[in-house]
């Protein structure tokens, strides 16, 4: 008979429940994504990246 | 075409994020356009005169407020959904600094084997980098005027000596009349990556990358991932001598040290390896064609 093995090789794994996990954590993660367009981050990111980062280049 | 294609797609994915030319004219002036709203996925400084959107490991810590002390939800929260996408795939595929490097290792010289055990310990150095410098000070630490601080940017990055440091130095005589410690000691650290890329696959990437560590958290958990068929695999060890991260694919196909390049995959002589969303069944064509 067929072993079942999750990715990382362990035997009988679930995968349902990793499956589970992985798409708790991508609505989470989109959740935060959007928290944080609400909260206006991206404007943050914005003002950083369009002006020359000293701390990037080497200028303190 | 198959062999050279991770190449081409590390090459136009960095020309496509460094798609503004005119930075080259620019003298030393950089894109600020409504796309730096917007991280990029790999390592990408947006110094660098042609980049066209955001560093995600800058753009985590300028949100890290040591005024506010607030924490980056729209780049922590962009980034898990392409971790658990993908994981490192984007290492492996999406990031031009790991293809300079790659590039630099094919450079004919005998190459390093780096103990395993000290290997090992190094490995752990990225995380100490994402958790110390990345998150942590940022957030804790206040500059003299009550700003925020980003300390990998400031005192490590490679990347944005390589992308934005030295071009704007080229270019820009105000920057260059400027330069001082700072600049060198990072130039020190860009010259040592350069070097022991060389000599080492991908060093950057193994010990030293805080986005690489962000991103191998979310290994086992990814939808895109490296699948094994263990009733196929013949334990050749061809996978484990082709991977330059140095993983065994037939034991930890989702080693969190995976950059999921597919060349595990190539050589496998059974098709006991794929990579993608599920399983393919080449093994198994394999198996009915002998």
């Amino acid at each position: 008979m067929k072993e079942e093995h999750d990715a990382a090789g362990s035997k009988n794994a679930r995968p349902g429940m990793r499956k589970l996990l992985t798409l708790i954590l991508l609505l989470l993660s989109v959740a935060a994504f959007i928290f944080g367009i609400v909260r206006g981050e991206p404007k943050t990111v914005y003002r950083k990246g369009a002006n020359i980062c000293m701390e990037c280049i080497g200028l303190g | 075409m198959a062999k050279h294609l991770r190449k081409i797609v590390q090459a136009g994915w960095g020309a496509i994020q460094n798609g503004w030319f005119r930075g080259l004219f620019a003298g030393g002036k950089i894109y600020t356009g409504p796309l730096k709203h917007v991280c990029v996925p790999g390592m990408n400084c947006y110094s660098c005169p042609m980049a066209l959107g955001s560093c995600p490991i800058g753009a985590m810590q300028s949100v890290f407020d040591g005024r506010r002390r607030s924490f980056s939800f729209y780049v922590v929260g962009f980034l898990s959904a392409i971790a658990l996408f993908a994981g490192r795939f984007v290492c492996g595929w999406l990031c031009l600094f790991g293809l300079i490097q790659e590039l630099l290792y094919k450079i004919p010289t005998p190459k390093l084997k780096v103990p395993e055990k000290a290997d090992r310990a190094l490995r752990y150095l990225k995380y100490a980098v994402l958790l110390i410098l990345v998150v942590a000070l940022p957030l804790i630490y206040r500059g003299s005027y009550g700003e925020g601080v980003p300390f990998f940017c400031k005192y490590v990055c490679p990347v944005g000596t390589l992308e934005g440091g030295v071009p704007l130095a080229l270019m820009n005589e105000g920057v260059r009349a400027t330069l001082g410690g700072l600049f060198y000691w990072k130039l020190a650290i860009l010259i040592l990556c350069i070097l022991a890329s060389i000599f080492i696959y991908r060093p950057f990437c193994k010990y030293l990358c805080p986005l690489g560590a962000f991103y191998a958290l979310f290994q086992k958990v990814s939808i895109c991932r490296l699948h094994l068929d263990r009733d196929a695999c013949v334990h050749c060890g061809l996978c484990a001598k082709a991977c330059g991260m140095n993983v065994d694919p037939s034991k930890k196909p989702d080693s969190a040290e995976c950059i999921r390049c597919g060349e595990c995959v190539h050589v496998c002589p059974k098709g006991a390896l794929s990579l993608g969303i599920k399983a393919s069944s080449k093994a198994s064509e394999k198996q009915s064609s002998s």
